[in-house]
């Protein structure tokens, strides 16, 4: 048997203040049940003033460490949408905040499949020998690119963090990753994107409008392109895993809508009570979704060891993924 | 309902809507019996997998009438 990666800490934080639909009717055009029935979210959660991704990263670390009951990494990967700058990347300031020396430290940008990409990224290192164990990350400020008088946008994406700890083991090892599929498509960037503050708008001189720093995204053709890729991806790593689609226990997909993990679970033929749901509670947390919908059903005991997981995302560029894994027996805090 | 149309087809209109078959009336819209335009993809998609063939967007509108786009389902279906 080969040198896996495997799942031995988890852990999570959002930030304090919460953000219900009553308050987003009372800014803008739209209503508890408009937001309910098109995305089955309640709430979601917000950053308060000075609280940047480094922060949830740093908590949501923290966390994952304890549960994994180690203090040290050998790699740190980061996965985030919303950086504290441009430049530098955030890793490094996250490692520093966790005390955890010069290790290797570095961002993936992937957007909402970043989770999924920084995991395999880390899966690689370890893989190859360069780590032993590598802290994974998923954080977001994502409000912080949110036009909060978009109605569009504004019910959909909260912020909050999550993180792993991936081990070198055996493929046989519970909580070993099993099989990965990535795909991208960057004919579908305009999809999800924030026109201004790269070099193509900077090189382009005009000056950017006042919304040109906000996400924009076109919500129809990714709903259809997030299902019908999270599925395709989900059947990709079921075949390799030998999986039959009937008996997996759980689908932990980016928790982007209600609708469209129910959809995506109705494509592989599975009760939609087996698509795990916290979008209710904390939004589209982007990159941290994943991590963060692992660590709730962790700790409601949703998750018990040997539980067959299927982990999948679509998101800006365009990108997705999906992972297999047999949920271990480890400490949610 | 027109009997000729897909069943099936019908069916799962009135399961999006959460009403019996017989209260979907040919001439009301999808907009009429409370279908959003989530549920008009989630019926493209639906179509996709139990058939096979692609319903472009745009060919399913929330202010068509049941009677037009259950005859065009129906004939994707063939």
């Amino acid at each position: 048997m080969g040198r896996a990666a495997v799942l031995t800490g988890i852990g999570s934080t959002v930030p304090e203040q919460v953000v219900t639909n009553d308050m987003l009717a009372a800014r803008m055009d739209t209503s508890d049940e408009w937001i309910r029935s098109r995305t089955g979210i309640r709430e979601r959660r917000r950053v308060g003033v000075g609280t940047a991704t480094s922060d949830l990263a740093v908590e949501a670390g923290r966390r994952a460490l304890k549960s994994a009951g180690v203090e040290s990494v050998d790699a740190l990967v980061l996965a985030t949408t919303t950086p504290d700058h441009p430049c530098p990347a955030t890793a490094p300031t996250v490692a520093s905040g966790l005390g955890l020396g010069p290790i290797p430290a570095f961002d993936v940008a992937a957007v909402c499949s970043g989770f999924l990409y920084a995991m395999a990224t880390a899966a690689g290192l370890i893989s190859l020998g360069t780590a032993d164990r590598v802290l994974v990350v998923g954080a977001e400020a994502f409000t912080t690119i949110i036009d909060p008088d978009d109605r569009n946008t504004a019910p959909i994406f909260g912020d909050g963090a999550g993180a792993v700890v991936l081990t070198a083991g055996h493929q046989s090892d519970r909580g070993a990753l099993l099989a990965f599929d990535l795909g991208a498509d960057g004919d579908l960037a305009d999809l999800i994107v924030v026109p201004a503050g790269g070099s193509r708008q900077r090189t382009s001189g005009v000056e950017p409008g006042p919304t040109d720093h906000f996400m924009k995204m076109q919500g129809r053709t990714v709903f259809v392109n997030a299902v019908n890729r999270m599925t395709e991806s989900s059947r990709t790593v079921l075949r390799r895993t030998g999986w039959d689609p009937g008996s997996v226990d759980w689908l932990v997909g980016h928790q982007a809508n209600v609708r469209i993990l129910h959809a995506v679970a109705d494509q592989l033929d599975l009760p939609g009570e087996r698509a795990f749901v916290n979008v209710d509670s904390v939004g589209n947390t982007a990159a941290a979704s994943i991590p963060l919908a692992l660590d709730d059903a962790a700790r409601a005991g949703r998750l018990a060891p040997g539980d067959r997981v299927v982990l999948t995302a679509f998101g800006g560029g365009a990108t997705w993924g999906a992972i297999t894994l047999e949920w271990p027996d480890l400490a949610a805090l | 309902m027109d009997t000729t149309v897909n069943t099936r087809v019908v069916e799962l209109v009135a399961a999006k809507a959460e009403l019996p078959v017989a209260e979907l009336g040919l001439e009301r819209t999808f907009e009429d019996i409370g279908l959003d335009s989530l549920h008009l993809m989630e019926i493209a998609l639906w179509m996709q997998k139990e058939y096979g063939v692609v319903i472009p967007e745009g060919d399913l509108r929330h202010d068509q009438p049941l009677g037009e786009a259950l005859a065009y389902l129906d004939a994707k279906t063939r």
